[in-house]
């Protein structure tokens, strides 16, 4: 199969349902003139014009504002954020506007926009431009949000969120840009709301999502050579949350552990666990681990950037801590 | 339900610890807050309180057990309760019985058995629902003794064999196979004990004897224990296992008295201790062989100067760490210097802050003291002694002067230290300390 970057699928995904729906539009910073600071907009500008790709002057609440005035409108806008780390700035226009106008409308009004977040650590990036703030936005109902782990699932899931009535966030990890990855020829629809088992395994089930998804399944090849089957869950989905995948797989596991990038407290893996806890406590053969950041600022030095991430050997070791406990 | 006893944590660096005395017995009632039982580390001993109101149901670890960071050490419950599997009747030593115990504290004992709680995952919980099985049959393999999956999935696999937890580590340390014993119901420690020809009484007159808390103690004796067992302990080590050398230099503090007169002037206090700590800290810059430590085949270049000094506190001597000492500026190593002593009056110092040091300071000034010989304090290589400033008539440039001397004396491995690196590290210090603006 052909082997695309994740950066190229998303721009495949915005051709693809541009091309399908002249409702579709584009809109951010630099994003005509410069195809987006990671290159993901590249070339639709030239090949759809600058009223369907349009510059946006520097204001993360006109940018938003203006996606969900389109929205309500008609329109199916894609907004980039630039770095997920701005997403601050508008925050009334997403969780007060975008995410509550269809419930108190009484489903008179859609707002079918996307919101494109670039986020997460590359290298000294520091404590602005480096964090994962998915957690948030998992707390707030009325927004659909997704953050795909590998090309083919950052261009179907992109494609789903644009055809999606409902807003939908879409996280998408800046070292996953230029990774490459098989992706399918012609239409591919991921599902919102579905999560995937990445790898089969008996001995303990993984959930994580995004870049630390390549973390984790390099973990359990890692643990595979020293006779440990590790189940790798990929979330895909964060709101909703598919736990049915998750519990179905810890029948047959028995031990959870959930591994992501944004800080341990009240992140992700916290939601995971509890929903575990309430529903499979009968199922638990070992305490849940969370693997995530420490409750610290991204450290701008890169010896101390490191001991805020989880690496592979992080993860072998944590698996072979709850394992070895039972042995 | 009864609550476990663990051992604690203290501080970030300890991984184990050891039980060396308990503090109540099996069956005495405690209140919230009592002391239960004294652990060491190699730094510091502390004492577990209870967390609870009940009854010490059960001691699982014994006095001079070395365990990992919470291990089980005991149970505490309401009177009565049973706690199942790490406690049987049999495993309490007769002697516990025979002596004229009050009534309170005999309930327990008797009636913990078959049948009680057992720390089990929720997983293992349900195996053993669904299949009708007594948890305090089953031995945990899991974390802290837990029962897990896989442990009753084993038990039911060998059915035929119905075995307390006691009577089953028994038939392990005999080399027994429990299914090779005959009995009517369950089998208990008296059975593998007479399966293996053992009469039982014998083995339990063994204990009897060992566990005696009546053991001879000396007239007036005081049992060593506590910080004076840990100070015991570490300088009997660095004693005998250091071949000290000492050198001892006089050093003229007319600059340095003049400098702390300035400064005490615009208000701004430090001590004499504070000045000689930085001035240390700046010759173990210069002469970082001096700031190593030997661990067996290894000499260890410490990549931080982490000063410890020397305490003196009711009952002994605590000796806390300025980690990164020589990043310190003087007026945050005299506040730095305040905070550990009071803390150590105070008995608040975290393990962390007694940890990690790789020179100490010991000063008896104050004590009128001309000279002494310090220890090292293990496994750092140098400990600098520091005595009494008193005027003397000192000869400077042919002239006969009065000037104010001290006396400084450094303690040193003379296995990874050489006579000469101590002789420029003692000669460096007096420059220091006679000219203290080249501190700066």
């Amino acid at each position: 199969m052909r082997k695309i970057t994740f950066s190229v699928a998303t721009q495949e995904a915005m051709r693809e349902e541009m091309q399908r729906d002249k409702n579709v539009f584009l809109m951010g910073e630099d994003i005509a003139r410069q195809g987006g600071i990671f290159g993901q907009f590249k070339g639709l500008a030239e090949e759809f014009g600058k009223e369907r790709v349009r510059d946006t002057p520097i204001s993360e609440t006109a940018i938003i504002g203006g996606g969900v005035g389109a929205a309500l409108a008609g329109m199916r806008p894609v907004v980039d954020m630039h770095f997920a780390d701005f997403i601050g700035v508008p925050m009334d226009e997403i969780f007060n506007q975008m995410a509550k106008a269809r419930y108190m409308f009484g489903g008179q009004a859609k707002v079918p926009l996307v919101l494109r977040a670039p986020d997460g650590m590359t290298r000294g990036g520091a404590a602005q431009h480096s964090q994962c703030v998915e957690a948030w936005f998992m707390h707030i109902p009325g927004i659909k949000v997704v953050i795909p782990s590998n090309p083919a699932d950052a261009k179907g899931l992109l494609k789903s969120a644009i055809r999606s009535d409902d807003p939908v966030l879409y996280f998408e990890h800046k070292k996953l840009f230029s990774v490459k990855g098989e992706v399918p020829e012609g239409e591919i629809l991921t599902p919102i709301g579905k999560a995937h088992v990445a790898r089969e395994g008996a001995d303990m089930t993984i959930v994580s999502y995004s870049f630390y998804m390549t973390n984790v399944l390099t973990a359990a090849k890692e643990l595979d050579k020293e006779g440990i089957h590790v189940e790798c869950i990929d979330l895909r989905t964060i709101s909703p949350l598919d736990m049915d995948t998750v519990y179905e797989s810890l029948r047959k596991t028995k031990k959870l552990m959930i591994v992501h990038e944004a800080v341990r407290q009240g992140g992700v893996g916290a939601e995971v666990a509890a929903r575990a806890a309430e529903e499979m406590i009968d199922y638990l053969d070992a305490p849940i681990v969370r693997l995530g950041a420490p409750f610290v600022p991204i450290p701008y030095s890169p010896v101390l950037e490191r001991l805020v991430k989880i690496e592979p050997e992080d993860i072998v070791k944590a698996v072979k801590e709850v394992l070895g406990n039972q042995r | 339900m009864a609550a476990e006893i663990t051992m604690p944590q203290l501080g970030l660096t300890m991984t184990e610890g050891t039980v060396s005395q308990w503090l109540k017995h099996e069956g005495d009632i405690v209140k919230k807050g009592d002391e239960l039982v004294e652990i060491e580390t190699d730094k510091i001993s502390n004492i577990v309180e209870a967390h609870e109101d009940g009854v010490l149901l059960k001691i699982v670890a014994q006095e001079g057990e070395s365990l990992p960071v919470k291990a089980l050490l005991g149970y505490i419950g309401q009177p009565g309760e049973q706690i199942g599997a790490a406690a049987s009747a049999a495993a309490v030593p007769d002697s516990a019985k025979s002596m004229a115990a009050p009534a309170l504290r005999e309930a327990p004992v008797q009636k913990i058995a078959a049948g009680g709680w057992v720390p089990a995952t929720p997983y293992a919980r349900k195996l053993a629902r669904d299949g009708g099985l007594d948890l305090t049959l089953v031995t945990g393999t899991g974390y802290n003794g837990r029962v897990i999956g896989s442990d009753v999935a084993d038990c039911k696999t060998a059915a035929t064999v119905r075995i307390s937890p006691t009577a089953a580590k028994v038939a392990a340390d005999l080399g027994i196979d429990p299914a090779a014993i005959q009995t009517a119901g369950r089998i208990m420690k008296a059975d593998v004990l007479q399966s293996a020809g053992i009469a039982a009484a014998a083995v339990a007159a063994v204990p009897q004897v060992t566990a005696s808390p009546v053991s001879v103690v000396p007239a007036h004796g005081e049992k060593l224990k506590g910080m004076r067992k840990v100070i015991a302990q570490r300088l009997g080590e660095g004693w005998r296992n250091t071949p000290h050398v000492h050198h001892t230099v006089e050093i003229n503090m007319t600059e340095a008295a003049a400098l702390r007169g300035k400064f005490i002037a615009m208000d701004r206090k430090f001590s004499f201790t504070d000045l000689i700590i930085k001035a240390m800290c700046k010759v173990l810059e210069e002469y970082r062989n001096a700031n190593d430590s030997l661990d067996g085949a290894y000499i260890i270049h410490n990549p931080e100067i982490n000063m410890g000094v020397a305490v003196a506190i009711d009952g002994g001597l605590i000796v806390p760490v300025i980690k990164n000492a020589n990043q310190l500026g003087l007026m945050d190593i005299h506040q730095k210097v305040g905070e550990l002593a009071r803390k150590a009056r105070e008995h608040t110092l975290s393990p962390d802050e007694l940890s990690g040091g790789t020179c100490t300071i010991s000063n008896l000034g104050m004590y009128g003291c001309d000279h002494f010989t310090p220890i090292v304090n293990p496994p750092e290589a140098a400990i600098l002694g520091v005595c009494r400033t008193v005027e003397k008539a000192v000869v400077i440039d042919h002239q006969i002067v009065i000037a104010p001397m001290m006396n400084a004396v450094l303690g040193y491995d003379h296995r990874i230290i050489d006579g000469a690196t101590a002789g420029l590290v003692t000669s460096r210090l007096r420059e220091y300390l006679e000219n203290p603006l080249l501190l700066l």
